[in-house]
């Protein structure tokens, strides 16, 4: 089965600790379908419960359907709620171009790495 | 519906556009047609024509709905608004050049979506060229 159009989703999660704020990161590899929606909310929302700031990294995500761009937008509004943000790390060029076609792309950030998505917390430290 | 896509169309962007619209399609019909009740059927048939074209066809046996004559969400106005749904009608008129509604005998309904590579191609360039 060609890995683009796989329909298996994976994550791996992890809480770091930048110039005094906790940041909840969680990288997912395999696609976001009606198949794989659930679990990519679930550990979303996991991720977001763990910290206000949340980084999701996209770079090994080869699709996402629609309703995974509805499951980011909603976790970024939790996020943004407590006072923080949501970003995405480095999404794959497949992913890019269905959040530019879905519109999403001026309501979601991202950065090509971890470390420049975290630049702006430099300093803030609490 | 993965390994058919792939006899149909080469490229793998525009093999997720396509699966992205035929998706939007499926999803409607199981949350709207049968109000993701289990067990539903859902058939999807796909077609090589002409000029590597190809069509997609979903048949099921929900309550009949012409979702070609539904106006499409705006997807600049989702995205101000952040909205988490409301895309899919939208995707599938952007990534389609055709959408056919047929009743079916004994109930329930076709949809038929033709697509062209040439299409998808000039679609994904508009995108990449106006992210540049």
């Amino acid at each position: 089965m060609p890995r683009d159009l796989d329909s298996h989703l994976i994550s791996m999660c992890r809480l770091r600790l930048h110039h005094g704020h906790e940041v909840s990161c969680v990288r997912f590899r395999g696609s976001v379908r009606k198949l794989t929606e659930d679990s990519f909310r679930e550990r979303l929302d996991e991720s977001g419960r763990r910290a206000p700031h949340l980084l999701v990294d996209l770079s090994e995500v080869e699709y996402l359907c629609s309703s995974g761009l509805g499951i980011l937008l909603e976790q970024a509004a939790v996020q943004e709620r407590q006072g923080g943000w949501l970003r995405l790390i480095s999404p794959s060029r497949t992913v890019s171009m269905i959040l530019g076609l879905s519109g999403a792309a001026g309501s979601l950030t991202w950065f090509p790495a971890e470390d420049e998505a975290l630049d702006d917390l430099r300093g803030q430290a609490a | 519906m993965r390994d058919a896509l792939t006899s149909v169309i080469r490229k793998p962007e525009e093999r997720a556009l396509v699966l992205l619209a035929v998706e939007e399609a499926a999803v409607n019909i199981l949350e709207h047609g049968y109000q993701n009740e289990e067990g539903r059927p859902l058939t999807i048939r796909i077609c090589a024509l002409e000029d590597d074209r190809f069509e997609v066809t979903l048949r099921d046996r929900a309550p009949l709905a012409d979702v070609t004559r539904i106006v499409p969400g705006d997807l600049k106005e989702l995205a101000r608004r952040r909205a988490s749904r409301g895309r899919g009608l939208a995707l599938m008129r952007l990534l389609t050049t055709s959408m056919v509604h047929r009743p079916r005998p004994g109930g329930g309904n076709e949809l038929i979506l033709l697509f062209d590579p040439h299409h998808l191609a000039r679609v994904i360039e508009e995108h990449f060229r106006n992210a540049a």
